[in-house]
């Protein structure tokens, strides 16, 4: 295998220059519009500084809250702001007291009428609906897919992360992720545990993110966790029916803290190594899709091939299983895009109506090449196309029109087609499930797409292609052997694979002591 | 008593009278069948091993829960239809139920699901 045989070395080095070379791009001018004339903005994609919304009318409720007078409370915290360089000229002297206050960059205490019910009400909403996607969505879709003896295993692997994950975001996913670090490279450590989050009844004040300020910080510390959930859950079916299950939980520990937390700061905190250089994710096409493909085809190298792999077939379960799994992600994904905009507003909608459309043209798309290459349209093919839109659109949601959604779609049936087939042969690893073509290929392909795509009428900002392209391939490189590292680390301590006996009587009895009638 | 945990321990005692001692069971008759279920215990007992005597004891608390209480005079009702099989085996066989083998044999395209699902 390709990962054994190379000195890692070689790919720490490449990794390292990899990110010098986005950092030394970052200086030239064709990229994006420049930070001074970004316009306040309410996405974490959008390397823009939001400010928080003081237009929004307060409910009866918020305003019979607001407190007359604090006192004997900690006041409400001035936000930090970054410093600007001053530029003493005339006409900024006189312009000086119509200057906007600078907006704040790391979370902060707000009164309760700085809240917006209705971006509350939807953000409560889509973290529901984005948990439902790993929590029964995601376990569905794989456990279809799994011989019979591997069915509880491999659902129980999606439900143990959900209740790991949860923890690690809580303890130190969530500040590392999303505050601003010394560097762009990792954020900073304001929030372990949480300290700091707060909801304070009686001075009616709460702590709201400086990426989300119209919604508690509570809810969006939720609805990124659910992220945080799903995208290790992917992982799963590239190693599904042989990873041994106390290795899988001490590689999903390590790759949470070290891997998605540092590509969710790079992409979504404002002051990340890519969102600063005006890249494009609007729901994680990069941080989910990309950086979960490249684990799985990562892991599916180290851990070789399931016995028997190329020569006897390995029966799914039951794809009725996978059907309802698919759809429950493709509801859940709405949650996942237009909960995104991180409001309840036009720009949701817009992100809602061209996921509808990427994915269904995706899925056609991919039944139409296997009717021509197989002569048949399985329900496999069309759950699977249908997952392969819904990945493409990921970064593409909140920036593209329908027209640019249609294209994106079509480019996913025909790229992850290949990605779960050709290209699959090609690379020779064991992707059980085929986590990197569908996810790796169709984020590739989505992230790409972004930049030709993006409509400036609909998100104001202009976008690169090649940007884009540096930010996945990046991505893709780093993840990649960040994984090597985190399972070579693992397998020192336990064997990441199980023997072949116990892999011949499957996970479920041999890990699990239990099995499916 | 749900047949998934006697089916779960009964899959166990197979797996690991097929290691140790290198015999096959089968697993569903075992479950199904009183005078089977007391030879393959019996037979566990044997082997002096300390996890599967704790396997055979938790079958016979799951196949046999009121042993002891039963009236007198009552005879236990046999469903036993072929004799028990136990037999030792050169090549050691997964424990499979018949309802896999047959779903594999059902594939119309030999090649399908092979190197690949899609």
């Amino acid at each position: 295998m390709i990962a054994r045989k190379n000195n890692p070395w070689i790919w720490l080095v490449a990794v390292g220059l990899t990110l010098s070379a986005i950092n030394a791009f970052a200086d030239t001018p064709t990229v994006n519009t420049p930070a001074s004339s970004y316009k306040p903005s309410t996405h974490p994609s959008e390397p823009a500084i939001a400010v928080p919304s003081t237009s929004q009318p307060a409910t009866p409720d918020q305003q019979a809250a607001q407190p007359v007078e604090v006192t004997g409370t900690l006041p409400i915290e001035q936000p930090t702001v970054t410093p600007t360089p001053a530029v003493p000229t005339p006409a900024a002297v006189i312009a000086a007291p119509e200057v906007a206050p600078p907006a704040p960059t790391q979370p902060y205490a707000v009164g309760f009428d700085k809240i917006n019910s209705g971006d509350t009400a939807w953000m409560l909403s889509s973290t529901a609906l984005v948990l439902l996607m790993t929590i029964p969505g995601l376990v569905l879709f794989y456990a279809g897919m799994v011989r019979k003896k591997n069915v509880l295993s491999t659902a129980l692997q999606s439900f143990a992360i959900c209740c790991l994950v949860s923890v690690i975001w809580i303890l130190i996913g969530y500040s590392i992720a999303f505050t601003p670090g010394s560097t762009p490279y990792l954020g900073g450590f304001d929030r372990l545990m949480l300290s700091g989050l707060s909801y304070i009844k009686a001075t009616s004040q709460l702590t709201v993110s400086h990426i989300a300020p119209t919604i508690p910080e509570s809810v969006f510390v939720m609805f990124q966790m659910t992220f945080a959930i799903i995208t290790p859950a992917l992982i799963v079916g590239a190693f599904a029916e042989r990873m041994r299950f106390t290795a899988m939980l001490a590689f999903m520990t390590l790759w949470s803290i070290f891997v998605y937390a540092p590509v969710a700061h790079w992409v979504w905190e404002p002051s990340g190594l890519l969102a600063s250089q005006g890249v494009l994710d609007f729901a994680g096409g990069t941080v989910v899709h990309i950086n979960a493909g490249a684990a799985g085809l990562v892991c599916a190298y180290m851990l070789g091939p399931r016995t028997g792999y190329g020569k006897v077939p390995f029966m799914p379960y039951n794809l009725v299983y996978t059907l309802v799994g698919a759809s429950l992600l493709w509801v859940g994904w709405f949650g996942f895009n237009a909960g995104s905009a991180v409001a309840a507003d036009g720009r949701a909608g817009m992100a809602m109506l061209v996921t509808q459309a990427a994915t269904a043209v995706a899925a056609l798309t991919w039944i139409a090449i296997e009717w021509f290459v197989k002569s048949r349209i399985t329900m496999l093919g069309f759950a699977s196309g249908a997952v392969a839109g819904l990945v493409a659109i990921t970064p593409a949601s909140g920036f593209v029109n329908v027209g640019g959604a249609l294209a994106i779609g079509l480019a996913a049936g025909v790229f992850c087609y290949w990605g779960a087939t050709g290209l699959k042969r090609l690379l020779g690893a064991d992707d059980a499930l085929d986590v990197f073509g569908i996810h790796g290929v169709g984020g590739l392909v989505g992230a790409v797409l972004t930049g030709v795509f993006a409509d400036k009428a609909i998100s104001g900002l202009d976008a690169s292609v090649t940007m884009q392209a540096i930010a996945a391939f990046g991505t893709l490189l780093y993840s990649g052997v960040a994984t090597f590292v985190i399972l070579k680390i693992v397998s020192l301590f336990v064997s990441l694979r199980i023997d072949a006996e116990e892999e011949h009587d499957g996970l479920d009895l041999t890990q699990h002591a239990e099995r499916v009638m | 008593m749900s047949n998934t945990e006697r089916m779960s321990v009964a899959a166990l005692i197979g797996v690991i009278l097929r290691r140790k001692i290198n015999r096959t069971i089968d697993v569903k008759w075992l479950i199904e069948n009183e005078a089977y279920a007391q030879e393959i215990i019996k037979l566990c007992r044997e082997q002096d091993l300390a996890d599967l005597t704790e396997y055979a004891d938790h079958l016979e608390k799951l196949m046999f829960p009121k042993e002891a209480f039963k009236p007198s005079g009552f005879a236990p009702t046999t469903f036993q239809t072929k004799p028990p099989t136990i037999q030792p085996i050169a090549k050691p066989i997964a424990v499979e139920l018949p309802d896999e083998i047959e779903a594999e044999e059902e594939i119309a395209n030999p090649n399908k699901y092979v190197g690949g699902l899609r």
